[in-house]
């Protein structure tokens, strides 16, 4: 057992599901700071995130994980580092309705890597959207030979968001035994 | 901390931006030591600000600010202390209120820099009745 702190970064673009897969995870009432948006353009949802949501939850090992939302929207950037600070790792989650969902994943990746170097990523809302094809996350992860799990997910149920935290916790076991 | 409105408009008009802009005015000429403020949406976007110092980066604050005062309504909701109505920062060579606005429909944020040595009782006096003439403009 090598967690003994505890802490999960959920980024990703507006409306991609983050408060909602921590809600679906926390085992206690989430903190949510949440205000109404008024930037329709961006995204019709009535709330948006502008601070940090906060939740826990306690792995099978009894390890207690907080999980923390960030605000999507570039100008909250000056909040990203502060959350990332200490970081088990970090889930990207992106919205598969976007219009140009491969260059805010690749946006949200250069930003987060330099923050964390355990990624994992979740597509959201794959359901809602059938003119893009989900491969082009596939083939997109294969042509920049990158190694970060790729998710297809629905923010909402908890087993998909309990299998991306496992997969950040896996490679941070992977990477310790890799170096002891 | 809000109602949540249940309309299509979701931006402060025009006219409701004047009248909140109006207010601010009036606490930056009348109050002595005020220096910057500012109206901002509590979603982070900067609606109009009045200065006479204007060394600051308004989209920035706007979204601290309204980060700043949704993190700390969420820490008063933890104390079942409920709707935040301004938070002052002290700082050695100045002061900053954030000034929550619960207009029913287009809620809102004033941020107000000022001297050190501002009349604070004056100062949130003003405050608190350009909020209650925000909201009431707001109000059908």
């Amino acid at each position: 057992m090598i967690l003994q702190q505890y802490k999960i970064v959920f980024v990703g673009s507006m409306g991609a599901g983050k408060t909602e897969a921590i809600k679906s995870l926390s085992e206690i009432p989430v903190l949510a700071t949440e205000a109404f948006n008024t930037d329709s353009k961006a995204h019709n949802k009535i709330q948006t995130t502008v601070g940090i949501d906060y939740g826990e939850i306690t792995l099978d090992d009894g390890a207690k994980i907080g999980l923390y939302g960030t605000p999507g929207q570039a100008r909250f950037d000056f909040i990203w580092p502060l959350i990332c600070k200490g970081a088990l790792g970090v889930i990207i989650l992106i919205d598969h309705n976007n219009e140009a969902p491969l260059e805010e994943l690749e946006s949200y990746l250069n930003t987060f890597k330099s923050y964390n170097k355990n990624i994992s990523i979740g597509i959201t809302h794959i359901d809602e959207n059938t003119n893009h094809s989900t491969t082009i996350y596939r083939e997109w992860i294969i042509k920049n030979k990158y190694a970060y799990p790729l998710f297809l997910i629905d923010a909402r149920e908890k087993e998909h968001i309990l299998l991306m935290i496992e997969s950040l916790v896996a490679n941070l076991e992977v990477n310790f035994k890799a170096m002891s | 901390m809000f109602n949540l409105p249940q309309i299509d408009q979701r931006t402060a008009s025009k006219e409701l931006v004047q009248i909140a802009k109006i207010q601010a005015n009036d606490i930056l000429t009348s109050i002595r030591g005020v220096d910057y403020v500012m109206l901002c949406s509590t979603d982070g976007f900067e609606l109009a600000s009045v200065h006479k110092k204007d060394d600051y980066n308004s989209a920035k604050l706007a979204a601290v600010s309204s980060s700043i005062l949704a993190m700390v309504g969420a820490f008063l909701n933890e104390f079942q202390l409920s709707g935040c109505q301004n938070i002052t920062f002290d700082a050695e060579n100045g002061k900053a209120i954030l000034t929550s606005i619960p207009a029913p429909h287009h809620p809102m944020v004033m941020v107000t820099l000022s001297s050190k040595d501002v009349l604070l009782g004056q100062l949130l006096y003003s405050l608190k009745q350009a909020s209650t003439a925000i909201v009431k403009a707001d109000t059908p």
